[in-house]
């Protein structure tokens, strides 16, 4: 029987086979899952997902494991990181800071009836949240902004990845 | 009602299908980070890291898992801070499990619902609490970074990064459940004691626009998990991977023992000058660092700022292999920048000059506080001896003071310009012979201990003090004791620090064969570098021996009475410091034994540095920096003995003669030889013990 190392060997030498092979695996546990959420079919979920993971893991893990190619996703990234992270903030702290902020709207529409102390309580935990949300997230954006003007392309290949710590 | 809640509530089919099919993307990114990172680790030598693996596994889990090695008195704050951080997260990550396992798998293939009742309520005890460890943890952090500053931390981009990342994953969270609360309101909603008042607040305003934001925070929530699983091969976050590989594959020799170079007259490279030279695990050691900065509290480098800092050196030698190795394949987060995020721009550099300077590589005392207080077992020192190794035998380059030391251990088998004749003329000032092991051998008598008295105890002036003190012991305490004489040659530990593996291998071979002509029952020494030598390096050159520091065996006369301290000792009245030597604590773990000899003596008092027992600084005298220069910063012998005196104390004791050599010069450094004084454990005791008729000299010397 050939050995796991043998295997992954001659995976990795038909990589050109091997990936787009990782791809249709991944199409098709999306495939299983889409059909079975309309067909309302609740075990498609966990063979969908499996097959997907297996698909994209063995993808990821080809990549990584071949010979390191002309890195132009990095440039691509490197290129667009500030506009990448501008995105991708609002995306994940937009729809919370809103939530956060519309909460203090039941205080004011709260009615006689509701419970003024668990409503301080919910005031008292939305105000911490909105304000530590508010400066780890601005502290994380600044930064990343910093760090990627840093490391474009065309001024990191002087830093010689030495630095000042 | 039996308590439960409906899971994918107010998700429509598009989430439903998109929850699994934005797995793809993280998962190929994660894919490939872990897998990019294994590739450059194949790339080094190899090396045997998978005995023993039942130990391995249970050493990594009380490590890792239960913090064994992360909460330390030294660092107690930072450990509870990772400890809240890393249990919210996985009791949250847990819970997300035990969801999808309810949701996908045990009701739909089985039929069986086990989210409800008593588990659903104390699940949701439980996932309330542990967004609030996160929380706490993340604020903890936050606050080390920007209010305590503390000099060996840091921050980079990926730091705040990852620390924004979970702190809003657990308020997202929080929010979510609080939307469906605000609708649902089942009965069981305090349950959730931190959503619960902040549905209370929703509740008041439009169901349509609670179902809105719950839509819009839940698929928001859920591409944050995303990005975060997508990140996580490229920040620090990698850690529960790399640092587990790390502390599961640790070094499980002892901790004294630097690695010989085998059959050295064939290799074809000597030492570490590219990054394949070092070994697997060495690279993954470089890929473990999660830049956390304990290396750096006790390094005597950093505390007197000189070029060498530990982590940096890591760091360095990772950043190395994620430029070779392509694309993204490293961290975000060293440092100021973002070199590991960087395309493969620096194969072109040297490892040796271009990456790592020399005076990082010479500074190193070898002192072993960087991987004492690394909580994934970084192995620095054997980074840097083998980057010294390659240095001293291929490009023949070293501090031009070490070019003696080298002679002489060829010609004198010392590092000092004496005849090995004249090794056991310390003998002629004793009241009573010292027999040699030869003598002792031709006329067939049994010798039960083997005094190895060291290059130091030889020939240095001030250490031969030291010598005569513990030959008068040995002899009062009526120890069957002889030394090798002339015989006695260098274990090789300066040249092996040094990086000079050739005559270390030498000196060391030399060694055993003279001590395996002869018999005897065990081995002491006062010095902590041939005690670490003869216990850790030998065995496996086949010297089989057991072995004692003389603080050990004065300790245990003085217990059995055969040595008695004299109540009335005018010698010793006033407080003592005591010094951990960096080879006989860190590296062999004796710390009690010297402080209960001192404890011991009449009259005396006792206190302890700042920095003692596993903290101790070093003295600066371990790696062969006793023989080299100290041009850059503070002196570090001199920052000690500072340490030393501030105590308040009179006298340092001192268990070593390389930390004799260097206080020596340190209190005359900071100008307090009048006031403070250094003196060996021996000397100590020898000065306040009753002593035999024949030996009323007074003082050790």
């Amino acid at each position: 029987m050939a050995s796991l190392a043998t295997i992954w060997g001659r995976a990795t030498a038909n990589r050109k086979v091997s990936l787009p092979g990782c791809l249709a695996f991944v199409a098709l546990g999306v495939l299983i899952i889409a059909v079975g959420e309309v067909q309302d079919w609740g075990w498609t979920r966990i063979v969908g997902a499996t097959v997907i993971s297996i698909g994209s893991i063995a993808a990821g893990a080809l990549i990584g494991w071949s010979d390191p190619v002309r890195p132009r996703i990095t440039y691509l990234i490197s290129s667009w990181g500030k506009a990448i992270v501008a995105i991708l903030t609002l995306i994940i702290v937009g729809p919370m800071l809103i939530a956060l902020v519309v909460a203090f709207g039941g205080l004011i529409v709260g009615g006689a009836e509701a419970d003024t102390g668990l409503m301080l309580i919910g005031v008292l935990i939305a105000v911490l949240l909105l304000g530590i949300t508010l400066v780890t997230v601005a502290s994380a954006f600044s930064l990343a902004m910093r760090g990627l003007w840093r490391s474009r392309p065309d001024e990191a290949g002087e830093t010689n990845g030495r630095h000042s710590a | 009602m039996t308590p439960t809640r409906e899971i994918m509530w107010n998700v429509g089919l598009d989430g439903q299908i998109g929850v699994y099919l934005f797995l793809a993307i993280p998962f190929v990114l994660l894919a490939f980070g872990v897998a990019r990172r294994v590739w450059m680790w194949r790339k080094g030598q190899p090396e045997n890291r998978f005995d023993q693996m039942s130990n391995r596994i249970i050493g990594a889990l009380r490590d890792t898992v239960a913090h064994g090695r992360i909460v330390r008195k030294s660092s107690l704050y930072g450990g509870i801070m990772h400890f809240l951080i890393f249990w919210g997260f996985v009791l949250l990550f847990i819970g997300t499990i035990i969801v999808l396992i309810e949701h996908d798998i045990t009701v739909p293939l089985l039929g069986y619902s086990f989210y409800q009742g008593n588990f659903y309520l104390g699940y949701k005890l439980v996932m309330n609490a542990a967004g609030i460890m996160l929380i706490v943890g993340v604020l903890m952090a936050f606050y080390r970074r920007y209010a305590m500053q503390p000099d060996h931390i840091k921050t980079a981009p990926d730091d705040i990064i990852l620390l924004a990342l979970l702190l809003v994953l657990a308020v997202q969270g929080y929010l979510v459940q609080g939307f469906r609360l605000a609708v649902e309101m089942d009965e069981w909603a305090a349950w959730s004691f931190v959503s619960y008042p902040l549905a209370i607040l929703f509740q008041e305003l439009p169901e349509g626009l609670n179902r809105g934001l719950h839509t819009a925070n839940w698929w928001s929530h859920m591409l944050t998990t995303k990005i975060f699983l997508g990140y996580f091969a490229y920040s620090k976050m990698i850690h529960p991977f790399t640092s587990f590989a790390n502390v599961l594959l640790r070094r499980t020799r002892p901790l004294g023992k630097l690695e010989r170079i085998e059959d050295i007259e064939e290799a074809e490279t000597l030492g570490v000058a590219r990054l394949e030279d070092f070994t697997w695990a060495q690279l993954m050691n470089t890929d473990a660092c999660m830049h956390c900065g304990r290396c750096l509290e006790f390094c005597p480098t950093f505390v007197t700022n000189k070029p060498l800092r530990p982590r940096d050196l890591v760091l360095q030698v990772s950043g190395y292999m994620a430029d070779k190795g392509g694309v993204f394949s490293g961290e975000l987060g060293q440092a100021d920048n973002f070199a590991r995020f960087r395309h493969g721009s620096g194969p072109e550099r040297e490892l040796i000059g271009g990456v790592i300077s020399q005076p990082e590589l010479w500074d190193c005392t070898t002192c072993g506080a960087c991987m004492e207080h690394c909580p994934v077992y970084i192995e620095h020192v054997p980074l840097i001896v083998g980057m010294r190794r390659n240095l001293v035998l291929e490009q023949g380059e070293f501090p031009a003071e070490v070019t003696n030391v080298f002679n002489n251990l060829e010609r004198m088998s010392s590092p000092y310009q004496f005849p090995p004749s004249q090794r056991a003329d310390w003998t002629k000032r004793l009241e009573q012979p010292v027999p040699e092991m030869a003598e002792q051998a031709a006329s067939g008598t049994d010798v039960e201990v083997l005094f190895f008295v060291g290059c130091l105890g030889s020939f240095d002036s001030r250490n031969q003090r030291t010598t005569l003190a513990l030959a008068r012991i040995l002899q009062a305490a009526g120890v069957n004791f002889a030394i090798l004489g002339k015989e006695e040659t260098c274990t090789g530990d300066p040249a092996k620090r040094i990086g000079n593996e050739y005559l270390a291998q030498i000196m060391a071979e030399q060694t055993v064969e003279t001590l395996n002509q002869y018999s005897f029952k065990k081995i002491v020494t006062a010095c902590p570098h041939c005690f670490n030598a003869i216990a850790n390096e030998f065995p496996e050159i086949g010297g089989n021996y057991e072995v004692v520091h003389h603080s050990q065996l004065i300790n245990e006369l003085i217990g059995s009475g055969k040595i008695r301290l004299d109540p009335n000792s005018e010698m010793m009245k006033g407080t003592v410091t005591y010094h951990d030597p960096c080879y006989l604590g860190r590296y062999n773990k004796e710390y009690d034994a010297p402080r209960s000899v001192v404890q011991s003596l009449p009259g005396t008092g006792m206190v302890e540095m700042p920095r003692n027992r596993n903290t101790a600084l070093c003295c600066g005298g371990g790696g062969g920096r006793m023989f080299m220069e100290e041009t850059r910063g503070a002196r570090i012998n001199q920052t000690r003995a500072q340490e030393a005196i501030d105590t308040g104390a009179q006298t340092l004791a001192a268990a070593c003669p390389f930390c004799m050599t260097m206080f020596e010069d340190g209190i005359n450094g900071v100008g307090a030889d009048d006031v403070f004084e250094v003196k060996d454990i021996a000397e100590l005791v020898y000065d306040s013990m009753v002593k035999p008729p024949d030996q009323e000299t007074g003082a050790a010397d």
